[in-house]
């Protein structure tokens, strides 16, 4: 009986000679017309049990408490409580992001450069913040394979540059570089500023430059530069995007 | 081999992803036409597990053997084929064809179609063993299941053939 099942099922798997080539061919047509590699991981967030998650919502309160108290005392006394208190930033937040229509709840680690007078909250997961030549740069933890471009947020301090003047240099000189750079944009989200977009072709691969260039209150101005390619557009982008909803310029 | 290719492919190497087709089409065609039933659901089926096998190699464990992973993306494929096509397996119908004629000879009920007529616990596992000549080690890799309970799956799926056959429930195996 097996001898024979086995011939039967050979026989009655037979597909016609053109099957391979036809399929072959849909799946190039697609690689091609969807850009596709390796898929780059994304982290979902573990769905926790429900013991879990009220253990962790306690602890978080009562983290919260004690963190509260001991900011307080630290605090001078009377007047200058709220002004201290509108300049103090938590040390961590969750934030939840929307990623490729899917919501992710992401870990955030504030960083407060003293010298520039800012801060941004960046996913600690994901990234790192380095500083290079006085900028500040947020890029993948773990580096990607050669083969994919930079991605990166890099935020820079222009003392001497209006937003209006720096804007118009740096998509100037994204001319030189970038085969289409687009007009630049008055913005309001993800923060008050400036806007330019430059790309560099269509592939999957092709770089992407994304600067925003916001007023440092000081007759100066932060260019924020990212930098990803067409396939990180859902992803490392809205990361970046959300990043920058939370950048502040702090108060002398 | 399987792991050269994929290294390849993680650097966008098109011709790598060829030569794992070249080598998987045959197997995964004839695989997906058994479980799936339907030539032009298994060409679906086949041409979403290699993308998904290209847009997903990073997930390869390579401590692992590559064939169970590649046959759990093609299993899983084939069901949702099956699934988006509505198509509930009629073996409930064909079933009671052969439960009301149970000492049918061999020559009027067909071993293909009675393997068919089975239910997918019993069908798929013995597609892949004997189509392939996959040992059971295989099988339960890549069906995800203990050892013990695949060896149990293939013994009561070869004792509902006999049966569908009519054929003696203790009979030889040839």
């Amino acid at each position: 009986m097996e001898r024979n099942l086995k011939d039967r099922l050979f026989e009655k798997s037979h597909y016609g000679d053109e099957t391979k080539e036809e399929i072959w061919s849909r799946l190039e047509a697609q690689l091609d017309r969807e850009p596709v590699v390796p898929a780059i991981p994304s982290r979902k967030v573990a769905k926790r049990s429900k013991k879990t998650m009220r253990k962790m919502q306690i602890t978080t309160v009562v983290a919260a408490v004690l963190l509260a108290i001991g900011v307080f005392l630290a605090m001078p006394a009377g007047t200058a409580f709220m002004k201290d208190a509108k300049s103090w930033f938590a040390p961590e937040k969750k934030v939840e992001i929307q990623i490729e229509g899917e919501k992710e709840q992401t870990d955030q680690k504030l960083h407060k450069n003293e010298e520039s007078r800012y801060v941004i909250y960046y996913d600690k997961e994901r990234y790192k913040l380095v500083q290079q030549e006085g900028k500040d740069v947020i890029t993948t933890k773990e580096p990607l394979p050669e083969k994919y471009p930079e991605v990166s947020l890099t935020i820079e301090q222009y003392k001497d540059l209006k937003p209006e003047e720096l804007i118009k240099r740096l998509s100037e000189a994204l001319a030189g570089k970038y085969s289409d750079v687009r007009e630049v944009e008055k913005v309001s989200e993800p923060l008050e500023g400036y806007r330019v977009r430059a790309l560099n072709g269509t592939k999957w691969d092709s770089e992407v430059v994304v600067i925003y260039v916001a007023d440092n209150r000081k007759q100066g101005s932060f260019a924020l530069t990212e930098k990803y390619f067409m396939e990180a557009s859902e992803g490392h982008s809205a990361r970046f995007e959300q990043m920058l909803k939370q950048f502040k310029v702090l108060e002398e | 081999m399987e792991i050269r290719w994929i290294e390849r492919m993680l650097q966008g190497d098109r011709n790598a992803f060829r030569s794992l087709y070249d080598e998987y089409f045959d197997y995964a065609m004839r695989t997906a036409k058994l479980v799936t039933k339907n030539g032009e659901w298994a060409k679906d089926a086949v041409q979403e597990t290699f993308l998904r096998v290209y847009r997903n190699c990073w997930q390869y464990d390579r401590s692992k053997p590559f064939k169970p992973w590649f046959y759990s993306i093609l299993l899983r494929e084939c069901y949702r084929v099956m699934e988006r096509e509505k198509k509930v397996l009629p073996f409930g119908e064909q079933l009671e064809k052969i439960g009301v004629e149970p000492k049918l000879p061999d020559e009027t009920v067909d071993l293909y179609e009675a393997l068919q007529a089975m239910e997918d616990l019993y069908r798929v596992p013995l597609i892949l063993k004997y189509l392939h000549d996959y040992s059971e080690k295989e099988v339960a890799e890549m069906l995800d299941v203990n050892l013990n309970t695949l060896k149990s799956r293939l013994l009561k799926g070869r004792e509902k053939l006999r049966k569908g056959l009519g054929g003696n429930r203790y009979g030889t195996e040839s």
